[in-house]
């Protein structure tokens, strides 16, 4: 039996998959020659519905979205920064236009690769995907998560892009459980709620622990599903004094431009703050600790942040 | 053919000729490319070729037609409306106006197309994921997909290329509409094409050439490709002409995008379409 809270991130989701490949010849999982251990047991276990379509975001997109409009339940697996932004048209006219409920995998969101450069930063993906009508976003923060929301995209009707970062992550037992995948919450707090996503959740956890230590009481939301964000979550915002989004993305069209655009259509509106990666300072080299650093991302940063809003 | 004679197709050519021409005077459409591929339409749908018919259209086993050159929708439309798919009414009131259910390019939506084109360079890379889902289904269905020569500039046209033959997929064919002109000018004035067939023959796909406006040709290639060798993927290039059948836009690149619209270039056009007739 699987420990699926040991697992990282991405694997978890992959095991989600070939459990769901067990009892469903349907599923099928399309790599663009890219591997994970995960991936190794899914293609010795089910290798006909398993398929390396090689280095060609393009065609794999296209090929994905037609095998799901033939009823087959398509998971494409890739780099996040690849399967992005060299196939934007793909996801757009094949996937979206044709609503083909492909769930892309994409490995590596965020800075998980931070030392290889600008080439495998993935800053910008939130911003893509929302503008893309029918796309969902999921960004789990721990293995466990990732495996409820690989159990849940084997039946979603939409298209979906999953984040999955990098490496091992504790599960988060000290948040709530998530609410039907879309987010969870640490306390009932409406005063000061801290929204963060995938990795930097675990952050934001110290964040918070250190504002609170200062007396400052707060609230830690878990964003899984950012996009389309959950209703009960919208109601939530609106009932909150302040907000500060905390991520590993673009400050332009990241979650905070998200939460934003909710409290801009919102008849109350309590104060936003966004703490995201500056434009101007996208495309550096480092690695993840010094970036974080140089964006202003790492805790005492962000502590000092909100203390000095 | 065993029901169908080549007459009957040049007839059924000259009708869908006239067709087009009246869509795009009264709407507006690329009716050289259009009359370029024409031929090819007709052939595949009223010469026994695509066993996809207005009663089968649901049926999962029915073969797959997608024109990945979606501006040549004025010629799908109007094949699609003559074989039944939809009234042919609607080539007149829905065409490029209004609801625009016909619109300036192909939509799934519309009854008889099987994929959504416009952009360049998805058709083949759609085809394939048809394919391959037909082939873990057991179905007997082949999938037929139209490119033009220019749109083999795309990337994304190799890359799918490439994945077919990885995957020998048999029940795929590919027929480029070989009409040797792009937007601006000759395709061999900007791109490396040739030799085409020999491109394809090394990316390990089945190669035919054949006349794109002779019926008999274009009945043998595509049976030939229809048939298969079970484990590589069909080519036809078929050799055509840009606004065939109109003798001052063939051949001429700026009918490419040039609307028939000047009274003149109407009254020609009708009078030729209506010579042919007799």
């Amino acid at each position: 039996m699987t420990n699926i809270a040991q697992l990282q991130i991405r694997d978890a989701f992959i095991h989600g998959v070939l459990e769901k490949a067990e009892y469903d010849r349907d599923v099928i999982l399309i790599s663009n020659d890219f591997g994970a251990p995960a991936l190794d047991d899914f293609r010795e276990n089910f290798p006909a519905q398993f398929i390396n379509s090689g280095i060609s975001e393009q065609n794999i997109i296209t090929l994905a979205a037609a095998m799901a409009k033939e009823n087959k339940k398509v998971f494409v697996y890739s780099i996040a920064s690849f399967i992005t932004l060299r196939c934007l048209e793909q996801l757009k006219l094949d996937i979206c236009v044709h609503h083909a409920p492909v769930t892309i995998m994409a490995g590596g969101t965020g800075l998980s690769y931070a030392k290889d450069g600008p080439t495998h930063h993935a800053l910008e993906d939130i911003a893509l995907m929302q503008a893309l009508s029918g796309m969902e976003i999921y960004s789990p923060s721990d293995a466990l998560a990732a495996y409820n929301t690989a159990k849940f995209c084997c039946d979603n009707p939409f298209p979906a892009y999953i984040r999955l970062d990098k490496g091992n992550m504790p599960v988060l037992d000290v948040i709530l459980p998530y609410k039907h995948t879309g987010y969870r919450t640490m306390n009932q707090d409406t005063e000061l709620l801290l929204l963060s996503t995938g990795f930097l959740t675990h952050r934001t956890v110290e964040v918070a622990a250190e504002l609170q230590a200062a007396g400052i009481s707060c609230n830690v939301v878990d964003l899984n599903k950012l996009h389309p964000l959950p209703e009960e979550l919208k109601d939530l915002l609106k009932r909150a004094a302040k907000i500060v989004s905390i991520e590993e993305h673009s400050l332009r069209g990241g979650v905070g431009t998200l939460l934003g655009e909710v409290l801009l259509d919102s008849a109350t509106r309590p104060s936003l703050k966004r703490i995201a990666i500056p434009p101007e300072k996208l495309y550096a080299y480092g690695s993840r600790d010094k970036l974080h650093h140089d964006f202003g991302l790492n805790k005492d940063a962000i502590v000092a942040q909100i203390k000095e809003w | 053919m065993k029901n169908i004679t080549t007459k009957y197709l040049q007839q059924k050519s000259r009708e869908l000729r006239r067709t087009i021409a009246e869509m795009c005077i009264a709407h507006g459409g690329h009716i050289a490319s259009s009359l370029s591929c024409i031929d090819i339409l007709c052939a595949l749908y009223h010469g026994e070729i695509l066993s996809c018919t207005p009663e089968n259209v649901n049926d999962k086993d029915r073969d797959r037609f997608i024109l990945s050159k979606g501006h040549a929708e004025t010629a799908l439309y109007a094949v699609l409306a003559d074989r039944g798919f939809f009234p042919p009414h609607l080539l007149t009131t829905e065409y490029r106006t209004g609801d625009c259910t016909l619109g300036g390019h192909p939509s799934h939506k519309i009854p008889g197309v099987e994929w959504s084109t416009g952009s360049l360079g998805h058709g083949i890379g759609a085809a394939c994921g048809q394919a391959l889902a037909a082939r873990i289904d057991r179905s007997p269905r082949h999938h037929f997909v139209l490119v033009g020569d220019s749109e083999c500039t795309e990337g994304s046209i190799w890359e799918a290329a490439l994945f077919a033959a990885a995957h020998k997929l048999g029940n795929l064919t590919v027929i480029i509409d070989r009409n040797h002109l792009g937007v601006l000018e000759s395709t061999e004035n900007f791109t490396s094409l040739p030799p085409l067939a020999a491109k394809w023959e090394a990316f390990n796909w089945d190669v035919q050439t054949c006349d794109g406006h002779d019926f008999d040709e274009l009945h043998s290639a595509l049976t030939v490709a229809k048939a298969g060798t079970g484990t590589q993927p069909s080519l036809i290039i078929a050799e055509t002409v840009k606004g065939k059948g109109l003798p001052f836009m063939e051949n001429k690149a700026i009918w490419h995008v040039l609307g028939l619209n000047k009274p003149a270039d109407i009254e020609l056009t009708r009078k030729i379409l209506a010579e042919e007739e007799e």
